[in-house]
């Protein structure tokens, strides 16, 4: 890990700020003015992490009801099986 | 101490994760699948979901590595949850020591929360003009905002404000990029799925 010491400036803060706002669905982007309201940004930040959270847990749902159900004897089934196991 | 750009090193080429972050994810949730016997025909729907959902974790900390905070946390959980899982008596879990943040960094973030989050005075009738209720109550929703994203990035707790924005930022990249592998996955399964059928 690297331990450079240098001073975390306004300008490292702003590319971050600018990165998140760049990360989040388009939708908030256009109402956002220059100086967009940080805790507006933050809260959608969490939205955003909590909807992909959901997103990984409905996939393994899905993942789950996917390898329950494999046909036992098809030739592509054993090829996951393997791939798997 | 990781740096700001260190921790950020997820994000070559394009939104939600390089291609070769992918790559790596996609090959250590298989393995893990792999170590967790979701293969096996006698597993429970809940309990290869929970395994699932454990090698996911899994694959995204170890190929993220061990560069931030958010990363061996998750590792961490994960271990503690194999050991609950498999019933060994485990002292509650390591917890994710983030590295203390430089002295300079830790004056200079205090300096710019302290600018945000100044309070009026009682009775100084300058400041009051200056800093109005406005000013305070967006201060006290920062302070709830941040919070809530302690709690929602693993490690956040431990983190100052602005190692904790860094992280948040890499964090997020990072679940992009296992959520788009989870869907290349189960679109595999569901086409092996299809064919399968018509062959009937």
């Amino acid at each position: 890990m690297s331990s450079r010491r240098g001073r975390i400036t306004d300008e490292e803060i702003n590319e971050l700020i600018s990165k998140l706002q760049a990360l989040l669905p388009e939708s908030s982007r256009s109402r956002s003015a220059s100086r967009s309201s940080a805790s507006k940004l933050l809260k959608e930040t969490c939205s955003y992490i909590k909807s992909l959270h959901r997103e990984v847990d409905d996939l393994s749902d899905r993942l789950s009801e996917l390898m329950s159900t494999m046909d036992n004897n098809s030739p592509q089934a054993e090829i996951i099986r393997s791939l798997l196991r | 101490m990781a740096s700001a750009r260190g921790v950020l090193g997820v994000q070559g080429g394009g939104g939600g994760g390089s291609g070769r972050f992918k790559r790596a994810l996609l090959r250590n949730l298989i393995i893990g699948l792999r170590k967790g016997g979701v293969a096996s025909r006698e597993m429970g729907f809940r309990e290869r979901k929970d395994a699932i959902k454990r090698a996911a974790d899994a694959a995204l900390a170890s190929a993220r590595g061990a560069a931030p905070c958010w990363s061996r946390s998750l590792a961490a959980d994960v271990v503690a949850q194999q050991h609950r899982s498999s019933g060994t008596a485990n002292s509650s879990g390591e917890c994710c020591k983030a590295p203390p943040p430089s002295p300079r960094k830790m004056i200079v973030c205090k300096k710019i929360l302290r600018r945000s989050l100044r309070r009026p005075r009682p009775g100084n009738a300058t400041t009051s003009k200056k800093y109005g209720a406005g000013v305070v109550a967006r201060a006290m929703l920062m302070r709830k905002r941040t919070s809530v994203l302690k709690e929602i990035v693993p490690g956040g707790k431990a983190l100052d404000v602005c190692t904790l924005m860094a992280e948040t930022l890499d964090y997020a990249v990072s679940l992009k990029a296992q959520v788009d592998v989870m869907q290349l996955l189960v679109r595999i399964l569901q086409e092996q799925n299809a064919i399968a059928l018509e062959k009937q």
